[in-house]
């Protein structure tokens, strides 16, 4: 049996057991299981995430169970890629150097695996078709309101309702503009949008969300990188455990020593200037997105005679500013009092 | 050829897994069983006495009338996390301890700031909260002082307050506070600072700028980054493998309630408390106004206690303990304890010790 097929075989005894279904992978059975595997593994992922049932007044029971769950497929997936690492790298440990060829082979294989979806999305915005599908999809996650906008910004409808686009476009934006301001803001609801304004705040929308796509990207792939420079340092570690002849005791003491290892490695990075500069620049994409998500919000709410974000805000400070006032005001005036009763009193 | 590096064949691994998968479910099943009251926070009774906005001052009054103590003592608490932790249950309650020693107790809860709040400056809090609960305490026991326990950034309003409003306080007591906020190059530090990485991690105005109040949870995730693997992994493969007491499994969950329940900050509070404490360590330049007074360290010449947490990963002993360099008393106490910013209030042995000493240096002054 291939140390591929022992390891498939070894995966799906063991999702076979959890899940009370009987194995019926075997050594002779070829290879290409790979999808009934990966279906095993979503079986008994879900089976967990289903197997709590609490209820809204146990909501620190239900953080915890999931917490449990979560950190328990996390540590199978590392179990499972420590092992496919260890079983390549194995037969070479005690015959010099070519251990470290395959490690870093191997480690180039799961950095692939690990990038990919990344790499698929980058690929995806780099098209301007499929990167602008991709961002009325997350319009569309946003709620129903940002579907109301979708449709706004497609119909393109403009001050004149019911006129359609190529006649729009022999308008002079002078008239539309003129128009736009005075009568046809006033007409109905969602007409009251100013297009042009519309259309600018989407497209700073459209940028803004695209810059967080690239952060985001960025941040993602140093991250897989530590994460693949604190397992390489933990396979490194294993070799050095077993060419001093010792192990391991159990599977707990393997990932005690991953936690630790792992710390370490992300203490370094999150201190690095490069690590602090993609939590910058990601946390600045994701403030500048959210800003004109606010403005987009804005752009109908104002529209209908909601009150803004904005409006509230500055509602809100200048009752802060007046409480602080009272506040100030009804101490002078008890101080004001009690000199008042001393003299009295005096 | 094995399987991993580990001292058992394939067969033993297999069992192992297999084991700690079902362990999974034992534990799960704990989980459920144990009663919601159980995990309910708050040893002691307690009266509310005022409320201000969403903050509200809690009394908790001395157990204890032979010992009973003239002077109170108000605590006051970080704004990012809940006060809560200091009455986490009977046997681990400073509250509990210190009224059971004879002490009448007073605790500001800052509550959960709403979008509302966006605009309560840090001075704010000094002023238009920590001021009026210590004139109603003064006024409450007809007392012209009171005692004053400051824990964390509740320990850096404490000063900030002792320093302008010295004449109301009889003692301070710092706890687990940061003064030097470049004391050292710790990773918040690091993500803070820009002579150390060249740009801050964060730029705090337009992050208030863009969402007014900054989330509790992302405070929390800070936190959290700080030990990633341990904080968000192995601590709970560590219940696995084991048998959990149910007593142990319910302060696992009051200590995970008390973990996860951060609540907002507001906005204008939370950047002045970065840029100007973080970012600029102007507490221990001076440089910090509360309603156009400045703060002057200096001016602290009442007797200070300062508690310090050994292996503080959050606030570094080295910033702690930078105080002696800049309060202006001549009586002046350290006090260190070998565990970490956590466990000062939870650890069991902490506790044994920690109120006892507290009583004693005040019975001293």
């Amino acid at each position: 049996m291939t140390e591929t097929q022992q390891s498939t075989t070894f995966w799906h005894t063991f999702y076979a057991t959890v899940l009370g279904e009987a194995p019926t992978l075997t050594a002779n059975t070829p290879l290409g299981p790979s999808a009934s595997l990966e279906d095993m593994r979503v079986r008994w992922t879900r089976r967990l995430l289903e197997s709590t049932s609490f209820d809204a007044s146990d909501a620190t029971k239900k953080h915890v169970a999931e917490k449990i769950i979560t950190s328990q497929l996390t540590a199978l997936r590392l179990i499972e890629t420590a092992s496919e690492t260890w079983q390549a790298i194995e037969p070479y440990v005690l015959d010099g150097d070519k251990w470290e060829l395959l490690l870093m082979q191997t480690i180039q294989h799961i950095r692939q695996r690990m990038e990919a979806p990344i790499l698929t999305h980058q690929s995806q915005l780099r098209n301007s078709e499929t990167r602008y599908q991709a961002y009325l999809d997350n319009l569309r996650h946003q709620g129903a309101i940002w579907q109301n906008l979708q449709s706004l910004y497609m119909t393109a409808h403009n001050p004149l309702m019911g006129i359609d686009n190529a006649t729009l476009i022999e308008t002079s934006s002078l008239h539309s503009d003129i128009f736009g301001n005075s009568f046809a803001s006033l007409l109905n609801g969602q007409g009251m949008t100013n297009t042009k304004a519309l259309q600018a705040t989407i497209e700073r929308d459209f940028e803004a969300w695209f810059t967080l796509q690239r952060a985001n990207h960025e941040y993602q792939l140093l991250i897989i990188d530590q994460w693949l420079c604190a397992f390489e340092d933990l396979m490194r570690q294993c070799v050095g455990l077993v060419q001093a002849g010792e192990a391991l005791d159990s599977l707990q003491a393997f990932l005690n020593r991953w936690s630790q290892l792992a710390d370490r490695v992300f203490k370094e990075t999150f201190r690095s200037p490069e690590y602090v500069q993609l939590q910058r620049q990601l946390v600045d994409a994701v403030m500048h997105h959210r800003e004109t998500q606010q403005l987009l919000g804005e752009a109908l709410l104002s529209a209908y005679g909601v009150p803004t974000r904005r409006e509230m805000d500055e509602a809100h400070r200048r009752i802060h500013d007046l409480r602080k006032q009272v506040q100030q005001l009804q101490r002078a005036v008890t101080m004001m009092q009690a000199q008042s009763d001393s003299a009295e009193g005096a | 050829m094995s399987f991993l590096p580990i001292g058992k064949d394939t067969d033993g691994l297999m069992r192992e897994l297999l084991a700690m998968s079902a362990d999974v479910s034992h534990v799960l099943n704990d989980i459920e069983a144990v009663n919601v009251p159980q995990v309910e926070i708050g040893a002691t009774p307690k009266e509310l006495v005022l409320t201000l906005d969403q903050v509200t001052l809690n009394h908790y009054a001395s157990q204890n009338e032979t010992t009973q103590k003239a002077r109170p003592i108000l605590i006051t608490y970080a704004l990012v996390n809940r006060p809560y932790m200091l009455d986490l249950q009977a046997d681990r309650s400073l509250i509990n301890h210190l009224t059971r020693l004879g002490y009448d107790v007073y605790l500001i809860d800052w509550g959960y700031p709403t979008r509302n709040d966006r605009w309560t400056t840090f001075d704010d809090y000094l002023m238009m909260y920590v001021d009026v609960c210590v004139d109603t305490i003064c006024e409450r026991h007809a007392v012209d002082k009171i005692d004053l326990i400051g824990i964390c950034q509740g320990g850096v309003m404490s000063l900030c307050y002792t320093a302008t409003h010295g004449d109301k306080i009889a003692n301070l007591i710092t706890s687990v506070t940061p003064v030097d906020f470049h004391a050292d190059d710790s990773t918040l530090s690091a993500w803070l600072r820009d002579d150390l990485a060249h740009t801050e991690a964060i730029n705090p105005q337009a992050m208030v700028e863009s969402i007014g109040n900054i989330p509790g949870d992302f405070i929390n995730l800070g936190f959290l980054m700080l030990k990633p693997f341990e904080l968000g992994l192995q601590k709970y493969l560590n219940l696995l493998g084991v048998h959990v007491e149910a007593d142990t499994l319910a302060n696992f969950l009051r200590l995970e309630k008390w973990i996860f329940d951060n609540p907002d900050q507001a906005g204008a509070a939370w950047r002045e408390y970065v840029e100007d404490f973080y970012m600029h360590n102007k507490l221990i330049k001076g440089e910090i106004d509360v309603y156009g007074e400045m703060v002057d360290l200096a001016n602290i010449t009442l007797p200070v206690l300062n508690i310090v947490a050994e292996h503080d990963h959050l606030v570094p002993p080295a910033s702690s303990l930078a105080l002696r360099d800049y309060v202006g008393t001549s009586d002046y106490t350290e006090a260190t304890f070998p565990v970490g910013h956590v466990g000062i209030y939870v650890s069991s042995r902490v506790q044994a010790k920690l109120p006892k000493l507290i009583d004693e240096w005040l019975a001293r002054h």
